[in-house]
């Protein structure tokens, strides 16, 4: 989880936002993961990073349909994973692949994927599963609000 | 000897003596064993000359036998002479069995059969003979080397191959033929050598320099071509920059995407927190820096690219590998991490110091890297162990990869063009490289880690360390 920066939300609603689940943020580059953790605080949601598929399937619980995590260090609380923003080339196992996995687990998860690929390129990836939005880094937060603010519940 | 006394005899061996000194003074710097020869030669036929005019004063083994001997000697020497020139020298063993041969005839006639007009013909054909060989033999250089100098040593010599037989014809209506005897025909002869011994060796010194100024030109249009061949190699080398820039494009995108995606994120980031007013200055100020460092990072990215695709001409200058190294691996980064490749290098805090280019040294680590980025793709484990370090007076740069290796093919005949591997290569990456290390100095070498430990191929670089600090 992203430490750095600590914004006060000085709306009761973020907080109250903040505490009802975590939206994950998978990219290999900490300073795409920190800019992106930021804005989600401004938005008062609460976020986590990880650098691969891997460290974030490790983190998540699978339980009947739903899917869970810890809020991290030294925080017990058990938060559902609200969403998750992703980039598709990644260390270890693809952003398209993660996205397949997690569609598995729980198909209402709200996907967003991120990347700098041009779309010929992309494919060599293969297509991700319908009705996921796809951002072009450098993309607009607008665009990504957009994107996933209507999913979140 | 009336009319041509010791006195004259004397003033020719002189001159005799004086020009091979001349001309051995004038070809200094230029002394081959050709030049050797001929001054030397020109010098034993003033000895004989010396010899032979001290008849009557020294026993007569001197002026008969010695002065043969040493007469032989100079005809020898100086036909070797031309004949070295002409590429085509006689053996010694040769040399020395004809000259016996001749000697033993000679001293036969002389002390055997006591006939003197049968030695003096004999001695004369042979000079005669031989004078006639070295006309032609110089001719023949003359021709070759479109050299008047050698045609005038070829024109004395047969005026002089003129006046012997004229001579010959002469003496052999004699009794008792005697050297030093006066008469048109002695008169001729000496003139004749003497012409032969001014122009031979004025001759000898103006083919030496045609030559000398030959070597130059020659030296000249080799430096001129190896410029040509050098200047090409950089043009060759610049393309293939550029060809493999072009097909690290999309991957180099990517790199550059990153950055400016964090830019975009944090200043989006910014001016969200200012309006909603949940940021302070200090946090602003914070995502301020961030993109001050993301476009820093994005601008070193255009940087390495705009340098690696710049034509330049070669420089030599202090290079540190470790440098390169790094430069490279962050060009390089992108179609690392898309063939989910890592790679490995913790250089040490001391510089590797190498004298060369820049670039081009990139250029090597860039081709070896993608390589080994390529060879990984079907690998299980995809590691690259990049290190460096310098020792002997060697800097070695070596990558190992954890890929399959080299096949036995590969490695007899990677680095010959067009020799590839790859589906779509060009076999043109590691004869650039090969090219370019040897340019500097060094050499590359491919060899394949053990079966034992893991298997992979290595490729090292090694070379020159330069002890220049850098500026």
């Amino acid at each position: 989880m992203t430490k750095a920066f600590q914004l006060t939300p000085r709306q009761p609603a973020a907080k109250a936002a903040a505490t009802q689940g975590i939206v994950a943020i998978v990219d290999d580059d900490p300073e795409i993961s920190l800019a992106l953790s930021l804005w989600f605080e401004l938005h008062g949601l609460s976020s986590m990073s990880y650098a691969s598929s891997e460290s974030l399937l490790q983190a998540i619980r699978h339980e009947n349909g739903r899917l869970t995590m810890h809020a991290g260090a030294g925080n017990p609380a058990v938060l559902p994973l609200l969403g998750a923003v992703l980039d598709i080339n990644l260390p270890g196992l693809t952003g398209i692949e993660l996205v397949q996995l997690l569609r598995g687990m729980a198909p209402d998860l709200p996907l967003v994927i991120m990347t700098a690929m041009r779309d010929e390129e992309r494919l060599r990836y293969g297509n991700p599963p319908m009705g996921i939005h796809c951002l072009k880094k450098p993309f607009d937060l607008g665009a990504l609000q957009d994107a996933l603010f209507p999913l979140l519940h | 000897m009336s009319s041509l006394d010791t006195r004259t005899a004397f003033m020719i061996v002189g001159l005799l003596y004086l020009l091979p000194a001349v001309t051995w003074v004038v070809l200094e710097g230029q002394r081959t064993l050709q030049v050797v020869l001929w001054c030397g030669g020109g010098l034993l036929v003033g000895i004989t000359w010396i010899l032979v005019s001290l008849r009557g004063i020294v026993p007569e083994w001197i002026p008969i036998s010695l002065a043969t001997l040493i007469f032989l000697a100079s005809h020898f020497a100086r036909i070797q002479s031309l004949r070295l020139d002409l590429g085509k020298p006689w053996r010694k063993h040769w040399i020395l069995l004809a000259i016996l041969t001749i000697f033993l005839i000679f001293q036969y006639l002389h002390y055997g059969l006591q006939n003197y007009v049968l030695r003096a013909q004999f001695n004369s054909f042979v000079t005669v003979g031989f004078l006639f060989y070295l006309a032609t033999l110089a001719w023949h250089i003359g021709c070759q080397e479109q050299s008047s100098s050698a045609k005038w040593i070829a024109r004395v010599y047969g005026l002089v191959v003129a006046a012997g037989l004229f001579r010959i014809y002469v003496l052999s209506a004699r009794d008792n033929p005697d050297l030093l005897r006066e008469g048109l025909s002695t008169q001729l002869f000496m003139l004749s050598i003497l012409l032969s011994s001014i122009v031979g060796h004025l001759g000898y010194v103006g083919l030496a320099l045609d030559r000398s100024k030959r070597r130059e030109l020659i030296a000249a249009m080799e430096h001129a071509r190896a410029e040509e061949s050098h200047r090409l190699g950089a043009q060759i080398a610049h393309l293939d920059r550029q060809r493999s820039l072009g097909e690290m494009a999309a991957s180099l995108g990517h790199e550059l995407n990153q950055p400016l995606t964090a830019v975009l994120t944090n200043a989006q980031v910014a001016k969200l927190g200012l309006h909603s007013g949940h940021a302070d200055t200090i946090q602003l100020s914070e995502f301020l820096d961030k993109i001050v460092y993301n476009t820093k990072r994005a601008s070193r990215i255009i940087e390495r690219i705009r340098d690696f695709i710049r034509p330049s001409a070669s420089r030599s200058e202090p290079v540190d590998l470790n440098r390169i190294v790094l430069e490279v691996a962050e060009l390089i980064a992108g179609d690392a991490r898309s063939q989910q490749v890592k790679i490995q290098f913790h250089p040490g805090k001391q510089a590797v110091q190498v004298l060369g280019d820049s670039i081009q040294l990139s250029q090597i680590v860039l081709n070896i890297l993608r390589n080994a980025i390529q060879a990984l793709t079907q690998s299980a484990r995809r590691e690259i162990q990049v290190t460096c370090h310098s020792g002997n007076g060697r800097a070695v740069l070596r990558i190992r990869d954890t890929g399959p290796g080299f096949q036995p093919e590969a490695l007899n005949q990677a680095g010959t063009p067009f020799f590839t591997t790859k589906p779509n290569g060009l076999g043109m990456g590691l004869v650039i490289s090969t090219a370019i290390a040897a340019q500097h100095g060094g050499k590359l070498t491919l060899s394949n880690v053990e079966a034992g430990d893991g298997g992979g191929a290595i490729i090292e670089l090694n070379l020159p360390i330069s002890d220049e600090k850098q500026p």
